[in-house]
């Protein structure tokens, strides 16, 4: 072995102990480093490293496999990687048990399996699988300084053989030594880095299908000019309870500051939900209404993290399976370590809002817009004291004098855009409305908020549900009126067509693929049930029985072309059984001249040339060296080379017919 | 898409060359651990892989650091031969001198030879990849690539020195394997030194520019019973090649069929009732013809198999009793004499290092090269790429003449020439030897 002694053993021990796998670490040092004790050798061939390299592929598929289905996608990512050491282990043995202690390329590359002229290129896989060793390890993610310790103590055992021969020890030492409290440095700063970035720009990182994750502030498109772009991408699945009708809105997050276009919730202290007796069961408040409504909620989360949506007045949420669920004085339900999509139940009660009671800060208008608003209440004559007429005047008021508009012209919209909005332009999309109208109530001394979230408002094409696309995402208010805080839309109900109106013609095949995806992951992140656990272990099996089925057909395949190969276009039961040189045979046949049964075919032209003219022997060599490679040459014929003995077979017919030949033979003495 | 594909490769390769010049083996799997490293610990919350990746950084940032203060002062000269062969280690010497007046130790040499990338013009005139072949093959023109990079790179690896005292010299013996004939150009040397975790080398570029011939390769060739007889040499050996005559009187002989009437010896026809003639000195010896057929567009493996083939009867076939012409077509028609003090074979080596491939005239300008010299020629041996029409019609004339031929036509299996006549050999690129071994 190449590497020095023990010093794979030593990775392989420090593996074990950063993963928590130790007891299968030791032995497998053992079977490493054993061959340093013994001087058996096995000769392998390629094929054999070939199989071998086939097993550990087989075995790292098992792993994904059975990575991806019990873990949410990072998760599995860091176990397979955790796993690597163990799934070409026996990759590796062969190398160090083998007489040839390197591996044939054809086991590390599928298309340099075929033969190849002159020596195969091997290689040591020793040093690379120290490698992995050690990056496994990271993947275990324990977070303590033993990692670092351990990596740099096998680099330096690791590099003491490269150290070139006269130079000092000392200088040696001393770069080693400079680059491990560099580096020690460094990991620090990356990852304060990392962490400056993800609390930065982080929500860059968005994908276009993402739910918002942040319930401390929501961005409004409010005072941005050109048309406002939404996506078809289906984010939510809603199933109402059988005979009822879906909850019309879903909430997220509530915010109770306004400033420049952007909401903010003043105080956002997460508290956890208390977990109810039956698994996946989270309390939100306490029931009061017997008659309560329900759903069932299936949203992808992002790392096992996100917001929920939830009904206004949800009370509790069951069949949720998370590390842990909290909620702000606000609404916003955030779920952590929970599943990649959660396919939850939801309770809710339109009466019991269990936000926090309004406060000064739910009055607060921004002082730029304070006397407009407060003109325009008046107008309106919007009393506090009777919140619901004024709920309805402020609702008569949009609905008579604004339309909805995702368009916003250059020029209208200018530094005061709430003003131009209830002023001038009177057009513009969810966000306008809602803003404006939490403002008008708070300015009447109304206590109200502004909600973002979803519209449950398009039936699935493939199943009895609902489903919940990008564009769907709407903002609204939440007023506090007779001691309760209520949802009050204001936004045109024109709002949806208008959307729609806008879908891609592509919308059918997307949602096509979406639903495919989404039933398979709802199976995926099933929670097994009670008793039924053996639901998985089968679903693996098969899956495992599947890939196997793949791997077998593929090296079917692959031996079929082969032969294919060895032989040509096969069609019959032996190779080039449709060479034309065939059909000159039998004709020669015919005229008696045809070839003894074990007669070569060299034998047979060397017998012919004694019996038909010397240029039709010569001219039949050519047409017969062709059917020789045609039939027995591993590469067989081009397609012009195959064309070419079929001509030539043909020509050599018409030049010589078999009759005239046989005639020759006869007359002759 | 071909662009796209060439330039890849060419990025490619040049990052490869890099690499393989600057990592050392170990720095090799430094540089790889550091890669996966980057990638498994992208996110540093998932993983502990980001604290490998910084520490790998940190040694290959000090390693190259260390690099930046090499400055060697050296003085290196190569002492090289007059030729080389393609295909064949060329050994030489590098003799070095410190000049700094420091103990220099860990040092090598690499030699800078001229880039063997290929054009992007002859990367898309190659032929592609067979259809057997991998997709990523297919895809990248990862064959095509090589096999033109192979035909153009020599083979030349690093040069150790042992330790050099201060203001000391020494010789060292290195080794190129060239990869074609014609000039190989030595541009100039890099000097390294590895960090001392040996990770990182360190490079000194200096000219040096140097040349040797490279010889074509060469195959051996069996003993051939050349055809044809004695001719007639108007000027004899001396001369055969510029204008004069020898008309130096060596002895009478017997009449043999051939002998012009001119020089029977009549006085002893008279005496002794027989043909006798006179033979002058040099007047007759065996004239062989080596001709080769250098028509095609662009360098091509068969194109340099044929060479190969006319340098090796150029460098076998040579007696002392005979000449042997050169005869091809390159901006003009060629024909080079060798033999009985012409000079020996290295001359015509040398020109056959140097043939190109002539692609702006057609075969008829050999052919009226060669039949105007026919009456000199005892035989032929005919080096062909091919045996289309007129290289049939060629060889027919030259046999009509009564210049007896071999014929060798360097072409592959699927060339399509159909059944050679008698006299014909086909040689198979990549199975020359195997080929003239059976002649």
């Amino acid at each position: 072995m190449s590497t020095p002694p023990l010093l794979l053993a030593a990775a392989l021990i420090f593996w074990g102990q950063q993963t928590g796998m130790l007891l299968l670490a030791l032995p497998m040092a053992l079977i490493l480093e054993g061959c340093r004790l013994t001087a058996w050798r096995s000769p392998l061939t390629p094929g054999q490293f070939n199989r071998i390299s086939d097993l550990c592929t087989v075995l790292f598929a098992v792993l994904v496999v059975y990575a991806y289905s019990t873990r949410t996608a990072t998760a599995a990512i860091m176990a397979i990687i955790q796993w690597m050491p163990l799934s070409y282990l026996p990759l590796l043995a062969a190398q160090v048990y083998s007489v040839e202690g390197k591996v044939d390329i054809g086991a590390l590359f599928m298309s340099r399996r075929r033969p190849m002229e002159g020596p195969r290129p091997a290689f040591d896989l020793v040093y690379p699988y120290f490698i992995i060793c050690v990056l496994s390890a990271g993947a275990a993610n324990v977070r303590s300084p033993v990692f670092y310790g351990g990596m740099f103590l096998l680099a330096i055992w690791s590099l003491r053989r490269a150290r070139p021969g006269r130079r000092p020890v000392f200088s040696w030492a001393a770069l080693l030594l400079a680059a491990g409290a560099l580096g020690y440095v460094g990991q620090n700063g990356l990852h304060s880095l990392q962490s400056v970035v993800e609390n930065t720009g982080g929500w860059l990182l968005l994908g276009s299908g993402e739910l918002p994750t942040d319930p401390n502030s929501a961005h409004t498109a409010i005072g941005k000019i050109g048309r406002l772009k939404q996506s078809d991408e289906i984010v939510l699945n809603v199933q109402p309870s059988p005979g009822a009708p879906p909850p019309p809105l879903l909430r997220q997050a509530s915010f109770d500051h306004y400033n420049a276009a952007q909401w903010f919730a003043s105080v956002a202290d997460f508290r956890p939900l208390s977990p109810l007796p039956q698994a996946g069961g989270w309390a939100i408040g306490v029931p009061r209404e017997t008659n309560s409504g329900a759903a069932s909620i299936s949203v992808y989360l992002r790392n096992g993290k996100g917001i929920l949506p939830l009904p206004t007045g949800a009370v509790r949420i069951e069949r949720l399976s998370a590390g842990a669920v909290a909620r702000n004085r606000l609404g916003a339900v955030r779920v952590e370590d929970g599943p990649g999509l959660a396919d939850y139940g939801v309770r809710f009660e339109p009466a019991s809002v269990f936000d926090a009671p309004p406060g000064k800060i739910d009055l607060d208008l921004p002082p730029a817009e304070r006397p407009m608003l407060a003109r325009l209440a008046r107008e309106l004559k919007l009393n506090p004291k009777r919140p619901q007429e004024a709920k309805a005047a402020v609702a008569l008021f949009f609905e008579n004098n604004f339309r909805y508009s995702l368009y916003q012209e250059a020029g209208k919209i200018g530094a005061r855009p709430l003003a131009d909005f209830l002023l001038k332009t009177r057009s513009g999309h969810c966000e306008y409305f809602a803003t404006t109208t939490v403002l008008l109530l708070r300015a009447a001394g109304i206590p109200a908020r502004y909600v973002t979230g979803y519209s449950v408002i398009e039936p699935s094409r493939m199943e009895h549900s609902f489903v919940v696309r990008q564009r769907h995402g709407h903002a609204w208010a939440l007023v506090y009126a007779d001691g309760v805080w209520r949802d009050f839309d204001t936004t045109p109900s024109t709002w949806a067509a208008e959307e729609a109106r806008r879908a891609s013609s592509f919308e059918p095949v997307r949602d096509l693929l979406s639903w495919v995806l989404f039933r398979f992951s709802r199976w995926r992140w099933k929670e097994p049930e009670p008793g039924g656990g053996q639901g998985r272990a089968r679903w693996l099996f098969v899956l495992a029985l599947l890939g196997l089925a793949w791997k077998l057909t593929r090296e079917l395949k692959s031996a079929g072309a082969l032969t294919r190969k060895a032989g040509g276009a096969q069609k019959g039961s032996f190779p080039a059984e449709d060479s034309e040189l065939y059909v000159l045979e039998r004709a020669l046949a015919e005229a008696e001249l045809g070839r003894r049964s074990c007669e070569a075919l060299s034998e047979w032209l060397d017998r012919l040339a004694g019996l038909v003219p010397r240029e039709a022997v010569d001219a039949l060599r050519p047409v017969v060296a062709l059917h020789n490679r045609y039939r027995f040459d591993p590469n067989g014929l081009s397609g012009a080379e195959r064309r070419e003995l079929k001509r030539a077979a043909e020509s050599w017919l018409a030049r010589y017919p078999a009759q005239r030949l046989s005639m020759r033979t006869a007359s002759r003495p | 898409m071909d662009r796209l594909r060439y330039h890849g490769r060419r990025a490619g390769s040049a990052l490869l060359h890099w690499a393989s010049r600057r990592l050392t083996p170990a720095g090799g799997f430094v540089f790889a651990a550091l890669v996966a490293s980057a990638v498994l610990g992208i996110d540093t919350n998932e993983s502990m892989a980001y604290q490998a990746f910084t520490f790998l950084v940190a040694l290959m940032a000090l390693s190259m650091f260390v690099g930046l203060l090499f400055r060697p002062r050296l003085e290196i000269r190569r002492t090289l031969p007059r030729f080389g062969t393609a295909g064949q280690p060329l050994p030489y010497l590098i003799g070095v001198k410190e000049l700094s007046g420091r103990l220099q130790q860990d040092l090598s040499l690499f030699e800078e030879l001229d880039d063997p990338r290929p054009s992007f013009a002859a990367f898309h005139r190659a032929p592609r990849a067979a259809r057997s072949a991998s997709l990523a093959d297919r895809a990248l023109g990862l064959s095509r690539w090589n096999a033109l990079v192979s035909r153009e790179r020599s083979a030349s690896g690093e040069i150790v020195l042992p330790a050099l005292s201060a203001m000391g010299r020494f010789e060292v013996s290195a080794q190129i394997t060239p990869a074609r004939r014609g000039r190989l150009i030595f541009r100039g040397l890099a000097v390294a030194r590895c960090d001392p975790v040996g990770l990182w080398r360190a490079l000194s570029v200096r000219r040096e520019e140097q040349s040797v011939l490279i010889l074509p390769r060469r195959y051996p060739v069996p003993r051939l019973a050349l055809p044809g007889r004695r001719r007639y040499q108007q000027g004899g050996v001396a001369l055969s090649s510029a204008v004069g005559e020898s008309q130096e009187f060596v002895s009478l002989r017997d009449y043999r069929a051939g002998d012009p009437l001119r020089r029977v010896h009549w006085k002893s026809w008279a005496r002794t009732g027989k043909l006798i003639v006179k033979e002058h000195q040099d007047e007759h010896f065996v004239r062989h013809g080596l001709i080769l057929d250098t028509f095609a567009s662009a360098p091509s493996e068969i194109f340099e198999e044929a060479v190969s083939v006319a340098a090796s009867f150029a460098a076998s076939v040579l007696t002392q009793e005979s000449l042997l012409d050169l005869l091809f077509v390159g901006a003009q028609s060629y024909c080079c004499t060798a033999g009985r003090g012409l000079g020996g074979a290295e001359k015509l080596l040398e020109v056959l290092a140097g043939v190109q491939p002539c692609a702006d005239k057609n075969f008829e300008e050999l052919r009226c090269s060669v039949v105007r010299r026919h009456t000199d020629l005892s035989g032929c041996i005919v080096v062909l790429m091919g045996f289309d029409e007129p290289r049939r019609r060629f060889i027919a004339e030259l046999r009509a003449h009564g210049v007896p031929t071999i014929v060798l036509v360097i072409a592959s299996p699927a060339a399509g020439d159909g059944p050679l006549p008698e006299g014909v050999h086909r040689l198979t690129p990549g199975k020359i030897a195997e080929g003239l071994a059976r002649l």
